[in-house]
């Protein structure tokens, strides 16, 4: 099966998968940490509602992989797609990896970090610039997913 | 630089002035009082406290806060888009704090009447309560507290949805030839059921029911039929729901009273002040006195009034060498507006130099290079301009809008270099989407010049904050720390980017082979340079060699702070992917009516959302680097702000 694919496939396929993928995982893990940033946010602001900017803001961090994943995969499809050799379309699919799996991995746990820092908020609203940073720590490798697929299509 | 240079006052009066004094210093609002010192003021006889004046203090505060939020909700007059304090003229705000008594009156008067419309509002739950469990039985004819005749027996009752009544039905059949079962309804939780049976064969028949989860609707409060108690119980609520109005209709009279009450309230939070002061001061019979910390330009003018004005003993005098004074900062507009970002980290120490001036370019470019599009930046400016134009707003709204308006100007800079307007608007608009409008160049078209770029942006921004750790170095005259904790690190940073210069993507290959080939010795001294800089302070020559290679490390950590500035190219790129990604689709219906109503549709909700998350994250990422990659090069912080005994209100502001 994977010869055939492999022989009468042509490369745009890849390419799409590549930017399915990077799109889809991306969003994947946005999708669960903003989840499980928001169970925590409406319970801070059942609380308090006067808390919803601050907590609004770091149940927004977590969905920057998504906004990624999506710049990404337009980046793949636009222009590109249309006769490619396989071996283009498969380095399309390289590069769409990158941020997909980071997205995913990153998206979840930057999620976990949100929700703890927004219970630091629940109890001291002052202290919020704190947990922006300390979630903003795990999107650095989010960001960096995002620069290697960028250079990775730049070079295809 | 920025940081304002304060003196010591040590202050002696007496207590029949303390009053007056006091006042004195709140309206001049230049005058912090320290707490107590225990080690010095060690004879506790002289300190008396007011701790239960506070707490009365307290207590009423608590309760005219709350007939103000009561009252906020009849309050119809129109407010502006932004929070700012009624201005009011010191001669009304005395006439209020004089009339105590009757403010006293009015908010008990609001209280009662919240009071009131709460237990009522209670009252009626309870009654839908009563009600609800009553529709059930609404078309039951029979009394509710009959049970039964007689020979028979009649039981009501209800049970779980899930069990099924036929069987029910069919047991009690088995059971007994003379039984009636009738289901009334059923609700998402139960059914509602009614069985008549003998009344020697209650007993049988109720342990049957019981089996199946049964439970006897009973409540002893209730004569009569379902339907005349719900009728009954209506017209209470409608009774009470008169009331709760005519409560309102009180409230509402109160509401004019809102503006005093709430300046009463702020009276109140003076005298709190006042008292919270006086605790920190030390007093005899008819004297008092108190430490404190005044700004340079205010000693002498506010030390001069207090002298020709009471019988007292002021000292001004310079605070010692090692003696940290409470912070203050003063910059000009542009610098001022970031003010707030640096405070989020941590005030500067108080003999540091003030990073302000130097935040504020760097996290501007920042800002602007993450945004990164004239449109966006075009429309910020104008939204912050024109609300710190027009509407009235509080100091610190002010300043954030000052803020976002120079973030905006930043950006429409990028924007303009890059050719970045909503995405590729004018291009896109023009039919030519591939036309470059930029000054500079469109980084979408080459990404690793901007990558370059940023890790330069980087670079200086990291050596700028090397440099002023130098500076804070030469200012307290330790010169040979400036040379080895900033010229040393230039060397052995100069050194490393030399070397890794050719792995640096869009950089002349012959450039930087040759910048490498010298920067391996330019690395090498640095290295030789840190390494015996370990020596310094050390207890002996092996120790410090150690602590030299250990400061080597550094390098590492360098290296991943200029990496981490690659999100200006990251954050800039989305922006523009996702603008550009909006005007695709907007133009999908083509150029014809319906292609421009949905054109416009599209375009404002697309961009909009753009706007907000990508100044949101430009915000927080610029910050970031200004926190960690910047500060830590050489930001000490841990300053006390500066806070000064004055006249702080919530509600009103004097004239």
């Amino acid at each position: 099966m994977f010869r055939y694919l492999f022989e009468n496939v042509s490369g745009d396929i890849w390419a799409f998968l590549g930017a399915g993928l990077a799109f889809l995982l991306a969003a994947i893990g946005s999708s669960i940490g903003v989840g499980t940033a928001g169970g925590a946010a409406s319970g801070v602001v059942a609380e308090d509602s006067d808390k919803f900017v601050p907590v609004m803001i770091l149940e927004a961090l977590p969905s920057t992989q998504g906004i990624y994943g999506f710049v990404i995969a337009f980046m793949i499809v636009s222009g590109n797609i249309g006769g490619l050799s396989l071996e283009q379309g498969m380095n399309f699919l390289m590069a769409g990896l990158p941020m997909g799996i980071i997205g995913l991995v990153s998206g979840i746990y930057q999620g976990r970090v949100a929700a703890a820092a927004i219970n630091i908020v629940a109890r001291r609203s002052a202290d919020m610039v704190k947990g922006i940073i300390l979630t903003l720590m795990v999107e650095l490798f989010a960001i960096f997913a995002l620069l290697i697929s960028i250079l990775m299509i730049g070079q295809i | 630089m920025a940081v304002i240079e304060m003196k010591k006052i040590s202050f002696i009066g007496f207590i029949y002035d303390r009053e007056k004094i006091l006042d004195f210093i709140m309206k001049k609002g230049a005058v912090e009082i320290d707490s107590l010192d225990d080690s010095k003021d060690n004879d506790t006889s002289l300190i008396v406290s007011y701790d239960s004046e506070l707490h009365e203090l307290e207590s009423k505060m608590t309760q005219v806060k709350s007939a103000v939020n009561f009252l906020s909700k009849f309050d119809k007059s129109r407010k502006g888009l932004f929070f700012a304090r009624r201005e009011i003229s010191e001669s009304d705000f005395s006439q209020i704090c004089k009339s105590k008594d009757s403010m006293n009156e009015k908010v008990k008067g609001i209280l009662k009447i919240e009071d009131r419309i709460n237990s009522l509002k209670t009252k009626i739950n309870r009654l839908n309560n009563d009600k609800e469990s009553l529709m059930p039985w609404i078309n039951l004819s029979l009394a509710l507290e009959s049970s039964g005749t007689d020979q028979t027996r009649f039981i009501k009752g209800n049970i779980p949805v899930m069990i099924d009544l036929d069987e029910i039905s069919d047991e009690l059949e088995m059971q007994s030839d003379y039984i009636h079962f009738e289901s009334t309804g059923r609700d998402k939780d139960w059914h509602y059921i009614i069985v008549v049976c003998l009344a020697q064969e209650y007993r049988e028949t109720f342990s049957i029911l019981k089996k199946y989860g049964f439970s006897e609707f009973f409540n002893k409060s209730f004569v009569g039929t379902a339907k005349s108690n719900v009728l009954k119980i209506e017209n209470e609520i409608s009774k009470l729901k008169e009331e709760i109005q005519v409560k309102q209709k009180q409230a509402e009279k109160y509401s004019d009273d809102l503006d005093n009450i709430k300046a009463y309230y702020d009276s109140l939070k003076v005298e709190t002040d006042k008292f919270t002061a006086m605790n920190r001061m030390i007093s005899t019979q008819s004297t008092f006195a108190f430490r404190g910390w005044v700004p340079v330009a205010y000693a002498e003018d506010i030390s001069t009034k207090l002298i020709s004005q009471w019988n007292c003993y002021v000292v001004i005098e310079q605070p010692k060498e090692d003696e940290q004074f409470p912070v203050l900062l003063k910059n000009p507009p542009l610098a001022g507006s970031v003010e707030m970002i640096t405070g989020m980290y941590s005030l500067p120490d108080c003999r540091e130099a003030d990073p302000n001036r130097i935040v504020a370019p760097f996290f501007f470019m920042f800002f602007g290079l993450m945004l990164g599009d004239g449109g966006y930046g075009l429309l910020l400016a104008a939204f912050s301009g024109i609300a710190i134009w027009k509407f009235r707003m509080e100091e610190s709204t002010k300043r954030f809008m000052k803020m976002m308006m120079y973030c905006g100007i930043a950006t429409i800079f990028w924007g303009a270099m890059f050719g970045g307007w909503f995405g590729d608007l004018i291009p896109a608009l023009a039919g030519d989407p591939k036309r470059d409008i930029s000054i500079w160049f469109n980084p979408i078209n080459d990404p690793e010049y901007l990558l370059m770029w940023s890790l330069l942006f980087g670079v200086i921004h990291m050596f700028v904050g090397i440099g002023i750790k130098g500076y804070n170095f030469i200012k307290q005259k330790k010169y040979l720390d400036a040379i080895i904790d900033s010229l040393f690190w230039y060397v052995l940073f100069t050194g490393l980017i030399m070397v890794v210069m050719p792995f640096v993507p869009a950089v002349d290959q012959n450039f930087a082979l040759d910048a490498s080939s010298y920067g391996k010795y330019v690395l090498l001294t640095g290295i030789i340079l840190i390494v015996l800089s370990g020596i310094k302070d050390a207890k002996n020559l092996f120790v410090g060699l150690f602590k030299g290679i250990a400061k080597l490390y550094d390098l590492i950590s360098f290296l991943s702070d200029v990496l981490s500035y690659s999100r200006i190219l990251a954050l800039g790129l989305a922006t523009s992917v996702i603008a550009t990604i909006v005007n695709q689709m907007a133009m999908m219906a083509g150029f014809n009516v319906l292609g421009s109503v949905v054109f416009i549709l599209v375009f404002i909700a697309g961009h909009s959302l753009n706007i907000a998350l990508n100044s949101l994250s430009a915000y927080v990422h610029s910050s970031r680097l200004q926190y960690i990659e910047f500060f830590g090069k050489f930001y000490k912080g841990g300053g006390k702000a500066f806070s000064p005994l004055k006249i702080d209100t919530d509600y009103i502001k004097l004239k």
